[in-house]
């Protein structure tokens, strides 16, 4: 090894070691994200009122129904994405909604006190936090 | 030797090109969270903390929640809160006395309907009864009689608009008589509780909270590593590849995002939407765009000078955005333009398909 090699060698220790520093509380997630937990899959959580939520994967298919405060809503999963197909609104709001796609997204039946929410990573969209409506 | 360090230098270029990499990086951590879900003042109501569940923020959200649901039942213009007995009051034809801990609110929206011209109107309530925007659960199928909107709005111009001090020997505010008037403060009152709860939040020690009053939202901190994200409606998306339900998402830093769109509560009638943002000056519903976002440091203030901006119309929102002073603004036009102030352009990321157009300086 010359002393040439001893110095790319150093230069590279040295870098390797500022990219983990820098990079382990940069805001993008860093390093750490290589040594984190498997993301959550991503689901979808039904709620009548202030109640419990209940959580559904958005991984099969299926349609749910959720009686509230002035009767039944339906809700469909298909595709990875959900969406309110009826409620006993008159607005019909969130029936025109249509469909959420994106972890973070959420609608409400206001009226019939449901609201429905995603959550978990979707692999294709970032993540929000809220959306601004 | 020149071999071995020819791929040292191999590999420390792959270390440049990794860290490079990380920054764009962010999607595979969930950080962890505590929410709080739950309805009042008519919408849904999410308070999500960046830290994890513990005695604390559940302590911390049971008193937000507690705080919120007061402050509605005080707000709520229609019930037995505090500004429905004013507002019976004033229908009985008499004098309201204001309890004091409503003064600051109420003072500042007086204060922010003067800088909006009116555009903003917290004496709006009878005009937002008559068009049946009132109840989330009973909307009308058709505009109210021209006769009834002329009378409403007559009825306001007619009324004063300070309080004054109560007849007695006590030192307190009063309204009235102004038997026409009705008070709603619901184009503030959820900016004001959103900040009035971010602040006891960082009191509590939650400095990185997000605050979401049915789409009316502010940020302090940020979510774990990165900013809090926030995704702006488009107000036609339905979740389809053609339509996106999202027009863009930004990045928030201390700020609320606050929009108003015609589409949250509204009717169709002889194929003409009418809208829940009345035109306190006309009466009717607005015309000309389909939603304004702004971004502002202060919640109360974006909620009412949104407000004001979506009421100024398409021809008046630059003017109006500029005299209010508000600077990243986001407007739909009714025939689907979406158009961003210089300052929010360069924050927003659109959707894909989505173009946003660069706004052209004040007519």
């Amino acid at each position: 090894v010359t002393r040439g090699d001893a110095w790319v060698l150093a230069v590279l220790v040295a870098l390797v070691a500022w990219v983990g520093i820098y990079s382990w509380g940069h805001p993008s997630g860093g390093v750490r994200q290589w040594f984190a937990a498997p993301v959550p899959a991503t689901w979808v959580e039904l709620r009548c009122g202030d109640g419990t939520p209940q959580r559904y994967p958005l991984s099969a298919p299926r349609t749910l129904d959720i009686r509230c405060r002035i009767g039944l809503s339906r809700i469909i999963i298909e595709a990875g994405r959900v969406r309110f197909i009826s409620s006993p609104c008159s607005g019909q709001l969130c029936v025109h909604a249509g469909w959420l796609t994106r972890s973070g997204e959420m609608t409400t039946c206001l009226p019939n006190g449901v609201s429905v929410r995603l959550g978990g990573t979707d692999n294709s969209l970032p993540a929000i936090d809220a959306v601004s409506q | 030797m020149k071999r071995a360090r020819t791929a040292l230098l191999w590999l420390l270029l792959g270390a440049v090109v990794v860290a490079l990499a990380l920054r764009h990086r962010d999607d595979g951590v969930e950080h962890p969270v505590a929410r709080r879900q739950f309805l009042a003042m008519g919408t849904q109501i999410t308070i999500t903390l960046a830290a994890p569940e513990s005695a604390n923020s559940a302590a911390a959200l049971d008193d937000a929640q507690q705080r919120i649901s007061a402050f509605a039942q005080i707000w709520a213009p229609w019930g037995d809160g505090a500004l429905a007995t004013i507002n019976q009051q004033l229908r009985a034809n008499q004098t309201a006395p204001i309890p004091d801990d409503m003064l600051p609110l109420w003072t500042r929206a007086l204060s922010l309907r003067a800088r909006s011209d009116g555009a903003f109107e917290p004496r709006i309530g009878a005009l937002v009864r008559l068009w049946g925007f009132d109840d989330v659960a009973r909307l009308r199928s058709e505009p109210p009689a021209p006769a009834a909107v002329r009378a409403a709005l007559s009825d306001i111009s007619a009324a004063p608009l300070s309080l004054g001090p109560c007849a007695g020997p006590v030192d307190r505010r009063c309204y009235g008589p102004a038997p026409g008037v009705q008070w709603d403060f619901g184009a503030i009152a959820k900016g004001w509780i959103v900040d009035q709860t971010l602040a006891e939040l960082r009191k509590a020690g939650f400095d990185n909270a997000l605050v979401d009053a049915g789409g009316n939202l502010a940020v302090r901190g940020q979510h774990g590593t990165r900013p809090w994200r926030i995704g702006i409606r488009n107000p036609r998306g339905d979740g389809s590849a053609e339509h996106p339900r999202l027009l863009a998402t930004v990045d928030a830093h201390d700020e609320a995002v606050n929009t108003h769109g015609d589409y949250e509560r509204y009717f169709e009638f002889a194929g003409q939407r009418y809208c829940h943002i009345l035109d306190a000056r006309s009466g009717m519903p607005v015309q000309g765009l389909q939603a304004v976002t702004v971004l502002h440091p202060d919640a109360a203030y974006a909620d009412a000078a949104g407000l004001a901006v979506f009421v100024a119309g398409p021809l008046g929102w630059r003017e109006a955005a500029a005299r209010l002073g508000l600077e990243q603004v986001l407007v739909v036009t009714a025939d689907g333009h979406i158009i961003a102030t210089p300052a929010l352009m360069g924050r927003l990321h659109a959707e894909p398909g989505i173009r946003i157009e660069p706004m052209d300086a004040p007519p």
